[in-house]
Order: C-alpha cells, then sequence, then structure tokens
C-alpha cells in the first residue's frame, strides 16, 4: 500500500465514521424524545382533579423564593417583575437582582414599584460581588430588589440573591421570562411528592416571540414571523422539552435550565452556590450535585416537569444567536472539562455512564465531527472518490433524518399540550424544521466549532442579549 | 469493491425512500390527526354551548333534569362529566346537592364506583379524585378501602378525597395514614388533617402517643402545630425533652404555632438551645404570647449568633408596641452591630424611623 493509499482509505474510513455518527445523534433524539413522551404522558396522566388546588391551600407546600436576575432588562422588566408577582402560590418572594444593569432597569423599578432603600443586613452565604443595596416596597411586601456590582455573570447574581432569600426553596429564574400562572405550583410538585428526595426540579422553556402578551401574562400563543426563531422553536421543543424529559425518563438529567429551576436552597448551598467562573452555571450547578450527592451516597432526585411553562425571548438576530450559542458550548466544554473525572465512573449511575458520554460524543464533540464533515465529504467529491450520486443520497437521508426527528418533535408536542391553537402554526413548524437543515444546522456548528477556540482563549463573554420587550401593560 | 459500494449504495437508496416515505406520512399524519382534533374540540365546544344552558337549569329546577338526561348523547358523556366536576370545584350546598344528584342519574357515580375497583392504578386514583371532587359520603365505604390500596397514587388521591368530604368517620381513618409508608401519602395526610382535622384532634393524640417511627410522630406533631390545638399544650411539653434533635424541633415548631401561655417558661429556656431552629421557633412562640415582660428575653435574643432569630426577636419586639420599640431603639444605640442592623430594619419596616436613602 502507498502512502496515497493509506490517506485515501482514512478518508473513506473517516467519511464512514461521520455517516455512523450521524445517524447515532439522530437515532439517540429520536429515541430520547420517544421515552420523553411516554414520560409525558404518564406524569400528565398522574394529575388529578383538584391536585393544585390542594397545592395551592395546603401549609405543607413549601415557600419559595424566586430569584430573577437582570442586567439591562429595562425593555421587559416591569411586565416580567408584574407577572411574578401574580403567580399563583401560597407563598413566595421575588427577588431582583440588579447585576449592575448599566440601563434604567434599576430605576424603572424603583419608580413603578414604589421601592425604598432599607437597612437589612445581608449575612453572605456564598461569596458574590459587593451588594450596594436591598430595595423593598411597601406597597409589594412580597417584593425585594438587589443592587449588586456587575462581574461574575449570572451566576454571580443568583449567588447574591441566595444570601437575601428567605425560603428553603429558591427559583432560579431569567427576569425576562413570562412564567404561566401555575407554573411554579407544578414545578414545586416533585418536593411535595417526595419529600427529602427531590433536590432540583426543572421546567420547560419555550419561545414566546410573536405570541401576545399582557400584564405579564400570555394571553395567546402565536408563531413569529422571523424564520430564525421559527427554527427555534422547533430546535426547543426537540432537544429541551422532549429531549429532556428524556433524560429525566432515565434518571439522568443533567442539566436544569438557567430560564426556570427550583432547587432545594440548602442542598445548593451546601455544594457552595453557583460557580460564577463558568459560563454554563445552570448545567455546571446540576453536575456538581449530581457529583456531590453520589459521592456523599446519598439518595436524592433531579426532576424534570413538563407541564411547567416558562415563556422566553429568543434571538431574532444571527449576531445575538451567535453569541447565545457559542456561550452555552463553551458552559458545556467547561463543565465537562470540570468533572470529566465522573465520564465513565459507575459510581455516578446513569449520569456517568450514560447522559454524560451521550453529552461529550454528541453535544460537545459534535459540532466538530459535523464540521469535518461538511469539509471531507465535499472535498471527497471533488477527488472523485465518492460517486455524485452517493454524495446525493446522502445528503438527502442526512436532510430527510433531521426533518423526520423535527416534525416528531412538533407531533408530540400537538398529542400532549398542544399550545399552538392554529393548524397552519403546525405545518409551518415542520417546515421550519425541513429548512433547518438547509444552512442554520451548518451555521450553528460553526459556532460552535468556534466555541473551542474561544474556551482555548480563556473568552468568559456573556454575549450581548437584545430585548425588544415582550409584553404590553 | 466496487460490488459492496453498489450494495451501499442500494441500501441507502432504500433508507432514502424510507425516510422520504416516513417523512411525508409523519406530516400528513400531524396534519390529519390536528384537523380531527380541531372538528371534535369545535363539536365539543358546539354541545358544550347545548347542553351548559340544561345543566344550569337542572340545577335550579328539578324538572329541567330529565330533559338534560334526553339530550345528553352517549359522545357527549365525557363532556359532560367534565362541566359537572368543574361546577362541583365551586358549588357548595343545595346546589352541590342536586349536582350529584345529577352525577349519579347520569350513571356517572356508578361508573367511579366500578372504576374504584379497576385493574389500573391510575383508573382507580382518577375515580377516587373525581369521588373526593364531588365530596360524597356515600362512596366513604368505597374510599376508605382505597386507603389501603397497595398502590401509592391511588392512596394519595383517596387521601385527599376523603379530606374534601370531611367525614369525621374517614378522618379518623386518615389518622393511621400518618404512619404511611409512603412519604407523598403521609404528607398527604398531614395535609388534609391540618384543614380539615380540627375534630380529631384526640385521635391524632392518640397516634402521637403509639407512634413507633420517627416519621409517623413528627407528622402527628406537625398536624397538631397546624391545627393550633391548645389540647396538645400538655403532649407536646412532656415531649420538648426528646432526644431527638430533628423531632424537638418539630414539637418547639408546633408549641409556638400554637402560642399557649403553658410554653412561657420553657421557651425561655429554650432561648439558649445550641440549636438555632430551636431557638428561633422558641422566639416566634414568645412573639405570639406578647407579654411585656418577655421584652428582655427578646432584646437578648437581638445579640443570637443566628440571622433568623434576630429577626423574629426584632419582629416580636416591633409587634409589642412602645416597650418593645423602645428594647429596639436601645438595641440601635447600645446593641452589636447584628442586634443593631435588625433593631434598624424591623423598625424600618414598621416605619418607625425615616426611611434610609
Amino acid at each position: 500500500m502507498t502512502w496515497w493509499e493509506v490517506v485515501l482509505a482514512a478518508i473513506l474510513f473517516y467519511n464512514g465514521f461521520v455517516v455512523v455518527y450521524f445517524f447515532a445523534i439522530n437515532t439517540q433524539y429520536l429515541v430520547l424524545m420517544l421515552v420523553g413522551f411516554a414520560k409525558t404522558r404518564k406524569t400528565l396522566r398522574a394529575w388529578r382533579w383538584g391536585d393544585l388546588r390542594w397545592l395551592l391551600q395546603s401549609p405543607l407546600t413549601p415557600p419559595i423564593s424566586v430569584i430573577a436576575p437582570a442586567y439591562n432588562e429595562q425593555a421587559n422588566i416591569v411586565h416580567s417583575v408584574r407577572s411574578l408577582l401574580m403567580l399563583h402560590y401560597p407563598k413566595f418572594e421575588v427577588v431582583v437582582v440588579n447585576d449592575g444593569s448599566t440601563d434604567a432597569t434599576l430605576k424603572i423599578l424603583i419608580e413603578e414599584f414604589g421601592l425604598r432603600a432599607v437597612a437589612r443586613r445581608v449575612d453572605v452565604v456564598v461569596p458574590c460581588r459587593p451588594i450596594r443595596a436591598v430595595y423593598e416596597s411597601r406597597e409589594y411586601p412580597t417584593l425585594v430588589v438587589i443592587d449588586k456590582e456587575n462581574g461574575g455573570g449570572k451566576a454571580d447574581a443568583l449567588n447574591a440573591g441566595l444570601s437575601v432569600a428567605l425560603y428553603p426553596l429558591f427559583c432560579a429564574l431569567d427576569a425576562d421570562s413570562v412564567l404561566e400562572e401555575e407554573a411554579l405550583l407544578r414545578v414545586v410538585r416533585p418536593f411535595v411528592e417526595e419529600p427529602g428526595l427531590t433536590v432540583a426540579s426543572g421546567g420547560v422553556i419555550r419561545i414566546v416571540n410573536g405570541s401576545e402578551v399582557r400584564a405579564g401574562r400570555l394571553v395567546r400563543v402565536q408563531i413569529p414571523r422571523e424564520p430564525l426563531v421559527l427554527i427555534q422553536i422547533v430546535e426547543y421543543l426537540r432537544a429541551f422539552f422532549f429531549g429532556r424529559m428524556g433524560w429525566e425518563a432515565c434518571n439522568g438529567l443533567l442539566i436544569i435550565s438557567g430560564a426556570f429551576g427550583v432547587f432545594d436552597k440548602q442542598t445548593v448551598l451546601s455544594v457552595g452556590g453557583y460557580a460564577p467562573d463558568t459560563l454554563g452555571e445552570d448545567i455546571e450547578l446540576v453536575v456538581r450535585l449530581h457529583r456531590r450527592l453520589r459521592d456523599e451516597g446519598r439518595h436524592y432526585r433531579i426532576r424534570f416537569v413538563p407541564d411547567a411553562i416558562c415563556w422566553t425571548e429568543a434571538p431574532t438576530t444571527l449576531r445575538v444567536l451567535r453569541g447565545q450559542r457559542n456561550r452555552w458550548q463553551r458552559g458545556l466544554i467547561d463543565t465537562l472539562w470540570r468533572h470529566r473525572a465522573m465520564l465513565g465512573r459507575p459510581r455516578y449511575g446513569v449520569i456517568g455512564l450514560a447522559s454524560m458520554p451521550c453529552f461529550l460524543l454528541f453535544e460537545m464533540l459534535g459540532p466538530l465531527v459535523e464540521l469535518t464533515g461538511y469539509i471531507m465529504v465535499p472535498f471527497c467529491f471533488l477527488l472523485g472518490l465518492v460517486d455524485p450520486r452517493f454524495f446525493a443520497a446522502l445528503l438527502g437521508v442526512v436532510v430527510l433524518y433531521g426533518t423526520l426527528v423535527s416534525i416528531t418533535a412538533v407531533l408530540l408536542e400537538d398529542t400532549t399540550f398542544r399550545r399552538h391553537p392554529h393548524l397552519w402554526h403546525l405545518i409551518v413548524l415542520a417546515l421550519a424544521g425541513f429548512i433547518e437543515n438547509l444552512g442554520y444546522r451548518q451555521v450553528n456548528t460553526w459556532w460552535r466549532t468556534l466555541a473551542f477556540l474561544d474556551y482555548r482563549r480563556g473568552n468568559q463573554a456573556w454575549g450581548d442579549m437584545e430585548r425588544r420587550g415582550v409584553g404590553k401593560a | 469493491m466496487d460490488i459492496n459500494l453498489r450494495d451501499v449504495f442500494s441500501l441507502l437508496m432504500v433508507f432514502l425512500a424510507a425516510l422520504l416515505v416516513a417523512v411525508l406520512g409523519l406530516f400528513a399524519f400531524l396534519v390529519l390527526q390536528r384537523a380531527a382534533v380541531n372538528i371534535l374540540a369545535k363539536q365539543a365546544r358546539r354541545r358544550e354551548a347545548v347542553l351548559m344552558p340544561l345543566l344550569h337549569a337542572a340545577l335550579t329546577k328539578p324538572v329541567a333534569v330529565q330533559a338534560l338526561v334526553r339530550t345528553v348523547r352517549r359522545t357527549d358523556r365525557s363532556v359532560v362529566r367534565d362541566m359537572i366536576l368543574r361546577l362541583a370545584l365551586d358549588l357548595r350546598g343545595d346546589e352541590a346537592e342536586t349536582l350529584v344528584g345529577l352525577y349519579r342519574t347520569l350513571g356517572f357515580l356508578e361508573c367511579d364506583l366500578t372504576e374504584l375497583r379497576a385493574r389500573r392504578w391510575m383508573r382507580r386514583a382518577a375515580a377516587a379524585a373525581r369521588l373526593g371532587t364531588l365530596r360524597r359520603p356515600e362512596a366513604l365505604p368505597w374510599l376508605r378501602s382505597a386507603l389501603a390500596d397497595p398502590a401509592v397514587g391511588v392512596r394519595l388521591a383517596a387521601v385527599r378525597a376523603v379530606g374534601e368530604t370531611g367525614e369525621h368517620a374517614a378522618l379518623t381513618a386518615l389518622v393511621s395514614l400518618l404512619g404511611d409508608g409512603s412519604p407523598g401519602v403521609a404528607r398527604a395526610a398531614v395535609e388534609v388533617l391540618s384543614l380539615r382535622g380540627r375534630e380529631v384532634i384526640e385521635p391524632i393524640l392518640a397516634f402521637l402517643r403509639d407512634a413507633t417511627t420517627s416519621a409517623a410522630r413528627q407528622a402527628a406533631v406537625d398536624v397538631l402545630g397546624f391545627l393550633r390545638a391548645p389540647q396538645a399544650a400538655n403532649v407536646l411539653l412532656g415531649l420538648m425533652k426528646e432526644p431527638d434533635v430533628e423531632f424537638r424541633i418539630k414539637v418547639v415548631k408546633a408549641a409556638a404555632a400554637i402560642g399557649d401561655p403553658r410554653f412561657k417558661g420553657i421557651f425561655e429556656c429554650l432561648m439558649k438551645d445550641p440549636h438555632w431552629e430551636i431557638r428561633c421557633f422558641a422566639t416566634k412562640g414568645l412573639s405570639l404570647l406578647g407579654s411585656p415582660e418577655l421584652v428582655p428575653c427578646l432584646r437578648q435574643a437581638l445579640e443570637d449568633s443566628h440571622s433568623w432569630v434576630r429577626f423574629y426577636a426584632g419582629l416580636a419586639l416591633v409587634e409589642m408596641g412602645p416597650v418593645g420599640r423602645s428594647a429596639l431603639l436601645n438595641a440601635v444605640v447600645n446593641g452589636r452591630p447584628s442586634a443593631r442592623d435588625i433593631a434598624l430594619y424591623v423598625l424600618e419596616r414598621a416605619e418607625a424611623v425615616p426611611v434610609i436613602s
């Protein structure tokens, strides 16, 4: 064999690997979605008449501190805080952490809610940047606003909130999110059903762009006009809804979105709170919880609740989306690197043997394999190593398999929650699932690949998130 | 090699065709199922619009019941059942009685009682929950047997259903479930008894005396605290010296909620307890007693090492009026920084001093 033949054989072998990898990643999505769907149905069927009413009036429903970090959120902050104050929950407080915003976030909050600085002593339970002032309101006794110095990202803001939070459970929330009225009651249910066992519980994140929000309440679900957002809706359904539900069914949930999750405060404090030196503070915390609790041999559950829904604004421009995806990828790389000792270790159960290896293979390394595939296959085609018909067929399979997974996600949503009121919404979303494979996926792969370089360079930039504002008063 | 590649290619083409069929099929299914659902939902809405006035008429005029029974088709049954259950959530008194009569006339009650013996636990639990929503005492014998169901979900639904009926005998049956093996069921029993168990305090006290597990005893103490039962004061006083710290915390918490003057002396002693939770609940208990002679003790608690104890001491003092406030002002001037901060904060909350800005 000449060296050229060896190179050709290696190239062909790698192409084969890329094809197998591609099937594996999509099959993984499909299987997780179907498992997640079965679990979702089971969870929804377990709801009984009047369950929520019992939760609402029970003296045992644990009180919650809702912590909402806000950085330059002037467009949404009033609607978001109003929506939080109107939540259906027996006993809760809302802790808004103004993370040194450079816009008028704090000023708007002070004026709108009649806030005044109070001499409340803050016992810092986890280190965070200095807290400049604590504000309370006479009209809204359940609202507390912390003004702190910027730095340390969202994790630092959440840590500051933890120092002020009064209650045994806390809910980490994005300040721009719109929670459904009963979302908090629903997401707390695992804590009530399995007291002492559940340490964290996450809700579903869905995209609010295009929908009608009034006075901080989602009143009508619509779909946006921007194709970029439409594609993200399908993506959220596929990966953040049924995908996570699938992992939950296997007791291997690795992430509770930072946009909406409830945690046992004492347990989080016992592991040191949020890590301010990572961009994926949400996934890092959950993985650290798994690690520490398993090391301690403690029985625990981390749950995902399919009907606790939080609506959030998705990026509408490529620039902002690039920043977001790049940040998520850096957060993932960082978490898997920090906790690499858990990988493949039987003592960490499903987490060490399935969830983390899958996240490593398909989520973290996925962009690298995909990108090299995108380069190698046309390269082989140009060198005449691959038959043009073979190449075209392969391309067709790639696009159709991706579309199949996306349409399945839309169908599963429609057979469980049916949040999109019109038939044409589903048709548009299914088409978005097809279009996603023709450009969006590739661009996303490129952004996520660049995240490796940024991570290597130690880039800790959060990226801009422009808010258009989702609600009308 | 050539043959192999050709084979791979044909395989790929087959797979491509299969995928295409699957995608198109799935898309068609998505559209068709939604169209069908939309049609059914529209029909259900139309039927609901027809049936709702009849249902309301049947609630006010007994003669209208037959009209409703005649109008209900087989396909309407689930719609009507849901309508009745929705109404049952809010109705009380005579209207609720009429509603249940209607539920029975339409055969739903019988159906639910049969469902309580269904093979699948989810169906049994759903039936129990529906009977609970209707608050039917005649379903109690069945619900009481459901309390012993092997499935946790059924026991949970039955506990709440029994709670909805609020019948004395049934609530007594719930007391033993405070020691249920499933923490969820035990918790549900605590929940129900805390809200409806005022008349079964004696059986709860008896359960507390006989219970062997710590979880069961804690559950009973929790209920007594939530019920603010003064009858439990002597029993709780006896339990305050238990060696199990977790249990003692629950006891002090319950005693603090009851706020009986008999606890005054022990609360004062507990202010020196090494466990902050116990000091905290003792402070809360003292705050309920509100006696001016407690001011020195609460002023002392303002200097406590734990912020929650200081906070409740501050709140207690501010609520005591001029005597308490003067103790707080004393803490502002002479207290340690932590006592000064909490005193300032509670005074400010009570708007007793100018706001810091």
